[in-house]
């Protein structure tokens, strides 16, 4: 016998056939546990994607189907999806909107869906105004007011939660200019000729240099507490900057005409710098002027309506930053003059 | 070739989610599965523990079992020998400090009498010479001589060439050669 021969042999091992049996058992049940905890684990991972949103959301199965039932089975739904403020099918349009604004879990992803739709506001007060049909404006702008207001909360939010949201400062910052750039631009004395209350709806005619009364920029309490033209024009009053004044928001289903402590608390609040622009004595510009106290109005309305105001400011100059940044800084440092 | 058909089917047929193809794997594999892992290990209870680790791991990792190669089979026996090492890494006992396989080979050929190889050795001394062998050579003669596994198979377990798993099996049946002339001196002296 050579030696590999007898390494064989030593090497053998005679494996009990008990020992086979029990041993079966053990793993087959352990097999059995381990193939149960697969499929539990595996079904979370499972995502549900939106296509109407920018990034993959995870849903609850039960939104999920919720989210199918609107899609799928509302008729009306994907009629109204490119409805616009005119037409019978926008309120649906709105409620899709509110319900797929619902459905998304984490503060960033809803804070950045919040200020798609303001800017999507933005876009339809242009299209309105455009077209003349300034009679819908308004609302619209009460409702931009009310998705920035929910941006902005969830914002804070995530920052809480030591979120980046660097985005969302710099969306918002960006949103808030174009906002001024329509509001400008928009034929403020037609809008009133025609028997329009103004862009904004209207609760305070009578701020001091404020120019038209139009420029209050919210319909609701809070707006309606501060003393109009009185708030000085800032570089820093970029509404729509995080931790900024749409947070003050009135509810935009109020008509204009419920508004009431208007001016009461004017005396309580502070006006940061003030801008003879705010105040209504630069005549070379009266659009400029306008503009000027919107933005007036709406930082006042930021410090009224925030509990923090330090901590906003310091996003909205944050925000400022980033957009003079993105923007070459020279439009707004244009526009502050 | 229908027995590895026929594996290739069993194992797709676990990786469809059958857990009672899983237990033919267990059927066929067992006995060679354990008595690698005893040989290592020594102690029975340890064993088969270590087993039936290996088989659980072969199970949750079966999805992504790819045939190619020389197959399931040294599939199997690499998640069995990385089961291994890390029981005597967890045990900070490594095999490796055993060994003294450099100094085996240090030692002058002339001590290697053609006869020692046909000399009837006890099984144990066997044994504890394989142990004394390096990790790779002691790998090579396990899965050679205990399973019968081919050279390609060999070296699909230890990651290793065709003709570095026949080199390593050269070296290890030299270095067995001299401890056990080694062994034999000993028990001469001893003796005497």
């Amino acid at each position: 016998m050579d030696l590999e021969d007898q390494l064989k042999e030593a090497l053998k091992v005679d494996v009990p056939p008990e020992l086979k049996l029990s041993m079966r058992e053990r793993i087959m049940n352990e097999a059995r546990l381990s193939q149960g905890r697969k499929q539990v684990v595996a079904a979370p991972r499972r995502r549900w994607h939106l296509p109407f949103l920018p990034k993959p959301v995870r849903l609850h199965p039960v939104a999920f189907a919720s989210v199918v039932f609107l899609s799928v089975f509302a008729g009306t739904a994907a009629a109204s999806g490119s409805a616009s403020p005119d037409s019978l099918l926008y309120p649906v349009r709105q409620k899709i909107e509110d319900a797929r604004i619902s459905l998304v879990r984490s503060d960033v992803d809803r804070a950045q869906a919040e200020l798609e739709l303001a800017d999507q506001r933005l876009t339809e007060v242009s299209d309105m105004l455009r077209e003349g049909k300034d009679a819908y404006v308004p609302d619209l702008l009460a409702r931009y007011e009310t998705n920035m207001s929910q941006a902005i909360s969830l914002r804070d939010q995530a920052a809480r939660d030591d979120r980046d949201v660097s985005e969302i400062d710099a969306l918002a910052a960006a949103i808030a200019v174009r906002h001024d750039e329509i509001l400008s631009s928009a034929p403020l004395s037609e809008a009133m000729g025609n028997g329009s209350a103004g862009l904004y709806s209207n609760e305070d005619a009578d701020g001091a240099g404020a120019g038209p009364a139009a420029a209050r920029p919210h319909a609701g309490n809070s707006s309606a507490s501060v003393g109009g033209g009185t708030m000085a024009s800032t570089p820093a009053a970029q509404p729509a900057a995080p931790g900024a004044g749409a947070a003050a928001s009135g509810n935009p289903n109020n008509p204009p005409d419920v508004a009431d402590n208007q001016g009461a608390d004017a005396a309580d609040i502070e006006p940061e710098e003030e801008d003879s622009a705010g105040n209504g004595s630069d005549n070379d510009s009266s659009d400029r002027s306008r503009s000027a106290s919107r933005r007036a109005d709406r930082t006042a309305v930021a410090d009224v309506g925030s509990s923090d105001a330090p901590s906003k400011q310091k996003h909205r100059d944050s925000a400022k930053r980033k957009t003079d940044k993105r923007r070459g800084g020279a439009s707004l440092a244009a526009r502050n003059d | 070739l229908s027995e590895k058909k026929e594996l290739a089917r069993v194992i797709k047929s676990v990786q469809d989610g059958n857990l009672e193809a899983f237990g033919l794997i267990y059927d066929r594999f067992f006995d060679s599965v354990y008595a690698y892992v005893l040989r290592q290990v020594g102690v029975p209870a340890d064993a088969e523990d270590i087993t039936a680790g290996v088989f659980l791991d072969v199970f949750e990792r079966i999805d992504g079992f790819v045939w190619r190669g020389a197959g399931f089979t040294a599939w199997l026996f690499q998640i069995a020998r990385n089961d291994v090492l890390d029981y005597f890494r967890k045990r900070r006992s490594p095999r490796n400090e055993m060994a003294i396989s450099e100094e085996i080979e240090a030692m002058p050929a002339a001590l290697m009498v053609e006869d020692v190889a046909q000399k009837k050795w006890d099984d144990r001394e066997l044994r504890d010479a394989i142990d004394l062998l390096s990790d790779d050579q002691r790998q090579v003669v396990l899965l050679r001589l205990m399973l019968n596994f081919s050279h390609r198979q060999i070296g699909e377990v230890l990651d290793k060439s065709e003709g570095a798993i026949k080199a390593l099996q050269h070296r290890a049946y030299a270095s067995l050669r001299k401890i056990l002339v080694d062994v034999d001196k000993e028990k001469v002296s001893t003796v005497a």
